[in-house]
């Protein structure tokens, strides 16, 4: 849609995937690089997956692609560093400081920019001074416990190395709302690795966080992640990714894997949670809906959460994906489109906002496209909702 | 426009081995065609819209038919 050419529509990813996967005379008839080049304006925003009455997830078809692609041609450095980022960022927090200092200064960004393929002209997303789990570790026992009932966290890899403040808020938000946090070691969602067509380390993932969480997850006790595509993973990938022993299991607990935008909704819905629990203070908010959440699950359960407070009014900005989607916008020969996107909606919509008015996207990427391209800070809805508790 | 993208008559779809599963299209060769329209897979993700999906889909067979595309 942003560049108007018939290459880059979702037909014609189906139309090239069709041709070569009926006619190919390879082994392998994924390995072909016209296929390449039609999949790679594709923003894996499954936005097909619900708009288009066929719902097809190109995202699914993109990924399957490009594993079979790779498997054939190597997985590229980048490729390979971005769906590597969490054990990055792990080796990273062992000497933070420094890990910091390159991911910002001008000249040391710079050099890892170039060397990676990276878009000059964004920033690198931060390590936080402590990590999610060690936080929890510290401190979990002290909110592990809720007169209204208890939730599992799922710890995913961006609130655990990079937005951990919004994960501890949610941890206290959560808390204060009623409710037991409680919280087992996980692996990672593995949403880097499936957007990069890595899917068998994706697999071996899913397999663990299945493992980990089948026995422990039911609809008394939810698992809910503060990531949109971190935990919607739960619902959408994995039952179609683990393996055939698990797939039964996955199935079974994915209805209970929420974002905590559906928990929350669920639970005012219920009555289980007021607005006397919040101040009456006037606030405006806009909100951006994560892709995912549009596909999978309801941005309307995010706006019913903000407007709980008696006086807090909520505008649904009608923007599509914001143009990042997980790393694409980070890549140089992206970065045009990635903006191009931001641009046709979201970036009008936030800088027409108020000063005053507060924006709002639960997703990771989303906020930080929202930064690059308009310069304005957005919260996750849990960060709102916390600084509105009485 | 008159060599790609067009079928022969009886002409096998092969089968494609994937990681990722996709029964739900009878396999990923056939979510394309889902997808761009040349195919019909008749499963539903939930049955809300069940009576629009049937009436759409109906509508892309009668098209289908008349541009000669599937027999």
């Amino acid at each position: 849609m942003a560049t108007r050419d018939e290459k880059d529509t979702t037909r014609a990813r189906a139309n090239i995937l069709r041709e070569f996967l009926t006619n190919s005379d390879k082994a392998n008839k994924f390995d072909h690089k016209e296929i390449y080049d039609v999949m790679d304006l594709c923003l894996s925003c499954k936005g097909c997956l619900s708009e288009c009455p066929s719902n097809v997830d190109m995202a699914s078809l993109k990924a399957e692609f490009l594993y079979q692609y790779y498997k054939a041609n190597g997985v590229p450095l980048r490729a390979r560093a971005i769906a590597n980022i969490t054990k990055l960022n792990s080796l990273g927090m062992k000497f933070r400081p420094m890990a910091n200092f390159t991911l910002t200064n001008d000249f040391t960004s710079s050099l890892l920019k170039k060397q990676l393929g990276v878009a000059q002209k964004r920033s690198l997303p931060k390590l936080y001074k402590i990590t999610l789990t060690k936080w929890l570790k510290k401190n979990g026992h002290l909110y592990s416990k809720g007169e209204n009932g208890s939730v599992y966290l799922f710890i995913d890899e961006f609130t655990d190395y990079n937005d951990t403040e919004i994960g501890i808020t949610a941890v206290k938000l959560l808390h204060r709302l009623g409710y037991g946090v409680k919280w087992v070691k996980n692996h990672e969602s593995g949403r880097t690795y499936l957007s990069k067509g890595l899917l068998d380390e994706a697999k071996a993932l899913a397999n663990k966080n299945i493992e980990i969480f089948k026995d422990r997850i039911d609809e008394q006790i939810p698992l809910i992640g503060i990531e949109p595509s971190g935990i919607l993973s739960f619902r959408d990938e994995y039952p179609r990714l683990v393996d055939e022993r698990l797939k039964s299991a996955a199935r079974r607990i994915a209805p209970n894997c929420l974002t905590i935008d559906e928990f929350l909704a669920n639970e005012m819905k219920k009555g289980n949670i007021n607005s006397t629990a919040f101040h009456t203070t006037s606030k405006n908010i806009k909100l951006h809906g994560h892709c995912h959440q549009k596909a999978l699950s309801k941005v309307s359960d995010t706006a019913w959460i903000l407007s709980l407070p008696e006086n807090y009014s909520v505008d649904v900005i009608p923007s599509g994906c914001c143009g990042m989607a997980g790393s694409f916008g980070y890549e140089e020969e992206h970065y045009d489109v990635s903006m191009k996107v931001g641009e046709m909606v979201l970036f009008p919509a936030v800088r027409a906002a108020s000063q005053e008015t507060i924006i709002a996207a639960p997703g990771t990427s989303c906020r930080h496209q929202i930064m690059d391209g308009t310069k304005k800070k957005s919260l996750h809805p849990v960060e709102i909702l916390y600084q509105a508790l009485v | 426009m008159d060599e790609s993208l067009r079928y022969e008559e009886d002409q096998a779809t092969p089968e494609i081995k994937t990681i990722l599963d996709f029964s739900n299209t009878e396999g990923i060769l056939r979510a394309a065609e889902k997808c761009n329209g040349s195919g019909i897979v008749e499963s539903y993700r939930d049955q809300e819209d069940l009576c629009v999906r049937v009436i759409w889909l109906q509508e892309m067979k009668r098209i289908q038919h008349e541009q000669g595309r599937i027999s």
